[in-house]
């Protein structure tokens, strides 16, 4: 991939997660528990992962969670989107290395791996393990939308593939 | 879905599991007060015993709280999700209500545990 392109799409997708993050903000979609979304715009780092180097989809992950903590959330906001979305960006690039994982299945660790960073933070913020009474339901609901997400990604994969775009 | 992606479904499903049930065991029996802490300081103690409406004044914000029939949640804050609301009235001991925005935790505990020192032998040494 050459400079140029790789410039062009890390504009690109970073852009793209700014429209996923305002349509999540639009959507009503709430349990009560905070912390818990669908994490749309992480389709685009999913999907990132699989055609660009790890280094761009880095800075991709960094400004999508800078730009819409401050244009859709606040300040206490990115910090705990910050720690999570670095933590699950680890966690699936070494899955996706470790060969043998499927796009739903790195997902899925990523999402999870998410919300517990964010819970981490959260406690550490708080000063107080009372916040890891949400940990099951967190990891569980991580590993769902995760899982949901990569499904996507997998699916969009397949096109962009048909299109020729590396 | 791939073998390697089973084995991750079932490790997330044990550490889900193993979670809950540690929560499970965490959680305790009837609290007698809430404490309120806010960012990690003690904020005050109240008993769950007597009806109470508690104003919270922090520095990041405002929250209050009511004590009603043993139980206690949160009736309404300043900050902006709201989230702290949405709780489900706490009366057992180690559940909680927090506010991020507000570092604000509320949290039931036993009758004697008092202030930051929870080790029954601080005293009698």
């Amino acid at each position: 991939m050459t400079n140029t392109k790789k410039t062009a799409y890390c504009a690109m997708l970073t852009a793209l997660s700014l429209i996923f993050g305002y349509i999540e903000a639009l959507l009503p979609f709430s349990v009560g528990i905070p912390g818990i979304k669908l994490g749309l715009a992480n389709l685009v780092v999913v999907i990132g992962l699989y055609f660009m180097p790890a280094g761009c989809v880095f800075t991709v992950l960094i400004l999508k969670v800078t730009l819409s903590s401050f244009l859709f959330g606040n300040l206490s906001m990115l910090i705990y989107s910050m720690a999570g979305g670095i933590l699950s960006f680890f966690v699936m690039l070494a899955l996706k290395k470790a060969k043998g994982f499927s796009m739903p299945g790195v997902s899925m660790a990523g999402g999870a791996a998410h919300n517990m960073g964010q819970l981490a933070v959260a406690s550490l913020a708080v000063e107080s393990t009372a916040v890891l009474y949400y940990l099951p339901v967190l990891i569980a609901a991580g590993a769902v939308t995760g899982a949901v997400i990569g499904a996507v990604a997998y699916r969009v994969r397949r096109l962009l593939w048909k299109m020729d775009i590396d | 879905m791939t073998k390697r992606d089973m084995l991750l479904l079932l490790f997330i499903a044990a550490a889900v599991a193993a979670s809950e049930l540690f929560m499970a065991l965490w959680k305790g029996g009837d609290g007698a007060k809430i404490r309120v802490s806010i960012d990690g300081g003690l904020y005050g103690e109240y008993s769950l015993l007597e009806d109470r409406v508690i104003d919270i004044e922090g520095e990041l914000g405002y929250n209050r709280l009511v004590i009603e029939n043993g139980s206690a949640y949160m009736e309404s804050a300043d900050c902006p999700d709201k989230y702290c609301m949405t709780y489900k009235p706490i009366a057992r001991t180690n559940e909680s209500i927090i506010c991020l925005p507000h570092r604000l935790v509320v949290e039931v505990v036993a009758a004697g545990t008092d202030g930051e020192s929870a080790q029954p032998d601080a005293v009698t040494r």
